[in-house]
């Protein structure tokens, strides 16, 4: 089980690590966000190769508790934050688009009459 | 009183002209009736066909969907001092002569919102549509606690006073639902009016799809989440 799902995290990271690249070639993204989700997804697939990582970083800051639960919290807490920021965008963009849409449908009108 | 009938229309070059042509030309207590056709970004020729017969084309300069059509058309109507604005499906499958009924309780001010409604006669409608349909009512009347026969049409009329105080913020098929919550919400007038559908091939394969309903669901949800007041 375990490697299955190692398995997929790395052909997930390198699907996404390959798109976010290509999107960074062609100007759709800038060099910080290229660089965030760069580090955020090659930090995933080196932590789905060595989970063991989490405990030791754990250890070596003085945490009690399993490394791995804390780690799937904050991811957690992290894909719902990006989620949202999607969202938010998303509708934001959309309502733009159509408040242009309807100016240019309008200003065509102006025109007729 | 001025009557303005907006047809929301995309890629219907063969059927907008026909639809046109069936518009009452006077109907009672109606001075000025003025047809807007609203081109949704088609493909192909409806925006050269409909600027043929209709008094006024207006052009969405993308393919955005029937909620923002219909948002521009009741815009353009507002722009050209309607007194009355109706609203119908471009491919064929509602009857002009239908018009007068549906705006009859807004002449008298006995409604704000009139629906056309299909449901109270809905032989000839396909089984997987009259199910449709029904789910959609059930999930307007959770969201918006208002019971309806039938929440998806297309065919609607609104008073001044209506056009002003609603809000659309729907792109797609939502609009319908949305619609009928800006009817709660303002508090306005309604009346269901019973309306024949034309069913033809054509229709059937122009109208709404079963498996829009999963999109129309989760479209609704978020914009009753976040419709701002």
């Amino acid at each position: 089980m375990t490697v299955i799902v190692r398995i997929i995290s790395i052909l997930l990271g390198v699907i996404v690590i390959s798109k976010v690249y290509l999107d960074y070639k062609k100007r759709n993204i800038g060099l910080t966000v290229f660089l965030f989700w760069m580090i955020a997804w090659f930090g995933i697939i080196v932590i789905s190769l060595y989970p063991i990582m989490i405990d030791r970083i754990n250890r070596a800051i003085g945490e009690d508790s399993t490394g791995l639960t804390a780690f799937f919290a904050i991811s957690f807490v992290f894909i719902f934050f990006v989620v949202y920021r999607v969202y938010t965008k998303a509708n934001r963009l959309e309502k733009m688009i159509s408040d242009i849409v309807i100016k240019l449908g309008i200003r065509d009108l102006d025109d007729k009459k | 009183m001025k009557l303005a009938i907006v047809i929301p229309a995309f890629n219907e070059a063969g059927m907008i002209d026909k639809v046109i042509a069936s518009l009452p030309r006077k109907l009672p207590k109606i001075n000025e009736i003025i047809s807007i056709v609203v081109d949704d970004g088609s493909s192909d020729d409806t925006y050269r066909v409909a600027s043929r017969r209709a008094d006024y084309v207006v052009r969405n300069i993308i393919n955005m969907g029937v909620g923002l059509a219909t948002r521009l058309g009741i815009e353009a109507a507002k722009k050209l001092d309607a007194d009355i604005v109706l609203t119908m499906d471009a491919d064929g499958q509602h009857s002009g002569a239908d018009i007068k009924n549906l705006i009859a309780p807004i002449v008298t001010k006995k409604a704000d919102i009139t629906l056309g409604t299909r449901m109270l006669n809905s032989k000839g409608m396909p089984f997987v549509k009259v199910f449709g349909n029904w789910m959609m009512n059930l999930l307007t009347f959770l969201l918006f606690h208002i019971r309806v026969t039938d929440s998806q049409s297309g065919m609607k009329a609104f008073s001044k006073e209506a056009i002003n105080k609603i809000r659309i913020d729907a792109i797609s098929y939502e609009v319908c639902s949305e619609i009928i919550g800006e009817v709660r919400h303002h508090k306005l007038k309604f009346q269901e009016v019973p309306i024949k559908t034309i069913y033809t091939e054509y229709s059937k394969v122009k109208g709404q799809d079963i498996f829009n309903a999963a999109n129309i669901f989760t479209r609704l949800i978020s914009l009753k989440i976040g419709k701002r007041r």
